[in-house]
């Protein structure tokens, strides 16, 4: 390592720990530590760096995930000897690298880039609330994602992991009255977390959010499976009923239409009350959905948008940007309304409006 | 009823009235005076508490369930720090043991 670089590095470094780090890491990928003295304090080219960037991702996509990785290791290696370890630019280097982890079901390695995700993401954004919160919403997208590919405890570890930062998040842009539109989005995710989690919860182990921060299932002292349901099925209505509140005090775009809006929120409220078995609550929010949809000069439209094609359950898009009367186009005379609709354990799907009368049969 | 009886009926209805009225005023201000109590001593939700907890060391979360407290059957709200349930429950277990001895 060259004199210019070992005080650059000096000087961005807080911390032994990461110093140490740093070294370890030139020690295990000499090819990119063997450029140094030859590109004196820049490093790494530009050049040489969106070779490798193109290059790892060109693996990615023909699904050569080893090599993707060793590659684009590399260039997370060089943005750091470029940028420093606090750099920004890590970022978009660390996501590809959590997705390739992921693909190559590398759960220890993913782990560790998940934590060093997270504590860049704070250390990097700790005064800049929007920021912050965006890459706590990527943090928990990994989360999600690698929940999505894993079973049991692990599955669970992830997604209550995932749903912490969503709420780390959250309390992230209530800081700023004027980001208060981002928050609905991340309320509805963090329901459909709970609703995803009801699944997996145990009723003779500890619940993880409340015991650990690791990635381990105690038994003994816990939430039992009933009340976790019950907890889950409470904190969603509540957040359901604060994005409902939310759009009905705020002043919508003129392109919206107000009754689909409301329609759509409280169509929500019903989903959640179908998703926990509540079907006579569904139903009285279902009825009240379509009772101010029938308000709208569009109400065919709104009632075809909201009960009139197939809506699989649980909702993760609040959908309120539509504006009703001309985007809708389906003709609900062509729905085999008895086969779209049919639910069963794995699939749930909002009922067609013609069926309300059966729900709760 | 003449002019002079409904006068004299309505006088003795008067005091009452007023009464009631003061009452009402009064009974008014306590419920409001209640409401904000209850209003700053007010349980979390568990949606709150759960936003709280994904924000501090685990060692500070706290965790509100419902109880029923001895002698009644109505369940009361009641939030506690996940240290103290920890430290309640090991002592509770300590002190059993040495009875069972």
């Amino acid at each position: 390592m060259s004199v210019c670089q070992s005080l650059k590095t000096v000087k961005r470094l807080t911390s032994n720990t990461l110093f140490f780090a740093l070294g370890m890491l030139l020690m295990i990928n000499p090819s990119v530590a063997d450029q140094l003295p030859a590109t004196g304090c820049n490093t790494v080219s530009l050049d040489r760096l969106s070779t490798l960037q193109a290059t790892a991702r060109q693996l990615h996509n023909l699904g050569q995930f080893d090599q993707a990785l060793s590659t684009y290791n590399e260039l997370f290696l060089a943005v750091r000897l470029n940028d420093g370890l606090f750099s920004e630019q890590q970022l978009p280097v660390l996501d590809r690298l959590l997705a390739v982890n992921i693909d190559l079901s590398a759960w220890d390695s993913l782990n560790q880039y998940l934590n060093y995700h997270e504590w860049l993401t704070h250390r990097l954004f700790s005064k800049n609330p929007v920021a912050l919160a965006e890459q706590l919403q990527v943090n928990s997208q990994h989360r999600h994602n690698a929940a999505n590919r894993l079973e049991g405890p692990q599955r669970s570890w992830h997604l209550v992991q995932a749903r912490t930062q969503l709420w780390r998040a959250v309390s992230a842009l209530e800081t700023l009255p004027d980001e208060a539109d981002r928050l609905p989005p991340l309320w509805l995710k963090i329901a459909n977390f709970h609703y995803e989690l009801t699944h997996d919860s145990q009723r003779w182990l500890t619940s993880f959010e409340n015991r650990t921060d690791e990635p381990v299932m105690i038994s003994g002292w816990a939430l039992g499976g009933d009340e976790v349901e019950q907890r889950s099925y409470e904190i969603g209505a509540e957040l359901l009923q604060k994005i409902s509140t939310y759009y009905r005090s705020r002043e919508l775009p003129p392109e919206i239409d107000r009754y689909f809006s409301e329609a759509t929120l409280i169509s929500l409220q019903g989903d959640w009350e179908l998703l926990f078995d509540q079907p006579q609550r569904a139903k009285q929010f279902y009825r009240e959905a379509l009772s101010i949809a029938s308000r709208s000069s569009c109400a065919v439209d709104i009632r075809e948008a909201l009960f009139g094609q197939t809506v699989l359950l649980p909702v993760t898009d609040l959908g309120l940007g539509r504006s009703s009367c001309s985007e809708t186009s389906l003709n609900a005379a062509d729905i085999p309304v008895g086969l779209l609709f049919d639910n069963t354990e794995t699939n749930r799907y909002r009922p067609h409006w013609r069926t309300l009368e059966d729900l709760d049969e | 009823m003449n002019n002079s009886q409904l006068h004299r009926s309505l006088k003795a209805l008067r005091l009452p009235a007023i009464l009631l009225a003061i009452s009402a005023a009064v009974s008014a201000c306590i419920t409001a005076e209640e409401a904000l109590q209850r209003q700053a001593g007010r349980m979390p939700t568990p949606a709150e508490v759960e936003q709280y907890n994904a924000s501090v060391a685990p060692e500070e979360r706290i965790v509100c369930r419902n109880e029923i407290p001895v002698g009644s059957n109505i369940p009361v709200r009641k939030c506690r720090l996940m240290n103290d349930i920890d430290e309640t429950s090991t002592f509770h277990r300590e002190q059993l043991r040495r009875a069972l001895r």
